[in-house]
């Protein structure tokens, strides 16, 4: 499990800045949820601790080495619209991408009947669960979710974060949501990203939520 | 008898390029870089252009306009694939100056070739009709470099085609099974040249697995079905040519996009 670090990360796209003055220091084996406005920068952050875009200031590492280095330890599962469902491709193929030893994820995230289908006859939902079934065959030391329960109905929402829950604490979880109520019972803190980083402390967002006041207030954001 | 030998020559030819263009044509409509394969076979004419004007002013008769076609094929695949990587934002912008460059180039050279250049009308529009038996052999031999690279790099290919940013995280060398994958695009572009000429290959590459591509959701079986396809709608084309008395390059990419058509009415 990687301890991730980033230090004071700045982060601009054709000259508009994404993320500026970033510092943040994850635990290993921490389930973090990501929140925050669209265009705020938490794609982005995903993307940088991958390595696939490069910060202009600071750095990031995960177990001291870049993240370059540390690519096949990590866990992807992206938003399911960005596949082109016309793909001739099964389930089976998709997650047999991340590793070989499959059949029992298949089992526990409900795919095993829907192996054979075409990925792209798949609903929003069911894609999701392959998706994260991919990023788990590779057994990752890190796993990042960009909106997985986005578009996914309650009961695959609750195998997803009870499946994220079972591996709390050996794998470090950075999910991305705009469904925080949902998980909110499972994570250990939340980052709220919106051009710079803020933690915002667990209790007050239980209390939001309990309250029904989940968007959080402006001044929270 | 002399016919016979003729039209055996053009279906052996057409069953090798059908083979050929079946297979990576699959790769090419799955990965969406029809444009930048269509990019890559106009710029061919840059390479017989220039290899045609260095053979008939200096006199070189071994250097054939193929091999002009196969470099600058493979160049202007290497350089598209470099596009891609670093200028993803003006990708196709880039492509299409580089297929019109490519082009222009091939029209200088040729207007400053010496005498009569039958040649070029057989490289611009198809001249399967004068298969030779060395010809025959080439194909054959670039058929079978082509499938024998599909058979080592076949999973990899398909990883880069359906996600290339999973493929970086499974430690999958992305960029030089890229360039490779185009490489192989140009040299089954060359290849199609030879059956329906430089202008009209596009069609031959990428229309068959695009029908194919409608009735399986399974990639090999797609493959297996363009080749089929392809080679079936070659058949035709070269009979209808025969028939009509018409160009067989033309006749078969009038036939190929027919089809396409047709299929894509009714099975929308």
């Amino acid at each position: 499990m990687p301890k991730v670090r980033i230090k004071n990360l700045t982060f601009a796209f054709q000259k508009n800045p994404i993320l500026s003055n970033v510092e943040i220091e994850i635990a290993a084996g921490e389930f973090l949820a990501i929140i925050g406005p669209n265009g705020g920068g938490k794609t982005t952050l995903l993307k940088l601790l991958m390595g696939f875009l490069k910060p202009q200031t600071g750095s990031i590492t995960l177990d001291d080495k870049p993240p370059e280095d540390f690519r096949p330890a990590i866990g992807y599962v992206p938003q399911h619209f960005e596949f082109d469902t016309s793909f001739p491709i099964s389930v089976r193929e998709v997650i047999e991408m991340g590793g070989t030893k499959i059949d029992p994820l298949l089992k526990k995230l409900h795919l095993t009947e829907m192996q054979k289908k075409p990925f792209g006859a798949l609903s929003g939902g069911q894609m999701q669960r392959a998706l994260l079934a991919r990023a788990l065959a590779s057994n990752p030391k890190i796993l990042l979710l960009d909106e997985a329960t986005s578009c996914v109905d309650i009961e695959t929402s609750r195998i997803i974060i009870q499946h994220l829950e079972e591996l709390k604490g050996k794998t470090t979880i950075l999910m991305v949501t705009h469904e925080l109520p949902t998980i909110v019972k499972s994570i250990d803190r939340i980052l709220c990203v919106h051009r710079n980083c803020n933690f915002i402390p667990l209790n007050e967002v239980c209390e939001h939520v309990a309250h029904g006041l989940y968007p959080l207030p402006k001044e929270t954001k | 008898m002399i016919l016979t030998s003729f039209f055996f020559m053009a279906v052996a030819a057409t069953f090798f390029t059908s083979l050929s263009a079946g297979i990576i044509g699959s790769y090419v409509v799955v990965k969406r870089i029809v444009f930048i394969s269509g990019s890559i076979a106009h710029s061919v004419l840059g390479g017989m252009g220039l290899f045609l004007f260095l053979n008939k002013t200096y006199n070189l008769p071994w250097l054939s306009p193929t091999y002009g076609a196969l470099l600058f094929a493979i160049l202007s695949a290497i350089i598209i694939g470099w596009i891609h990587l670093k200028f993803s934002e003006r990708e196709d912008t880039v492509i299409g100056a580089i297929w019109a460059s490519g082009m222009a180039l091939g029209v200088i050279f040729i207007s400053l070739t010496p005498g009569y250049t039958p040649e070029l009308l057989h490289f611009l529009f198809g001249n399967i009709l004068w298969t030779t038996p060395v010809d025959l052999l080439r194909l054959g031999i670039l058929a079978g470099i082509i499938i024998i690279f599909t058979l080592i790099f076949h999973k990899k290919f398909l990883a880069i085609c359906f996600d290339e940013r999973q493929a970086y995280l499974q430690k999958i060398p992305v960029v030089p099974l890229y360039f490779l994958l185009l490489s192989l695009v140009a040299l089954t572009t060359v290849l199609l040249i030879q059956v329906i000429g430089a202008i009209l290959v596009i069609a031959a590459l990428t229309l068959p697995p695009a029908i194919a591509g409608r009735y399986t959701s399974n990639f090999k079986i797609m493959m297996l079905l363009a080749i089929f396809i392809g080679f079936a709608l070659s058949l035709l084309g070269l009979f209808l040519s025969f028939g009509l008395n018409l160009p067989p390059g033309a006749t078969i990419a009038l036939t190929t996009t027919t089809a396409y058509l047709v299929n894509l009415y009714f099975t929308k």
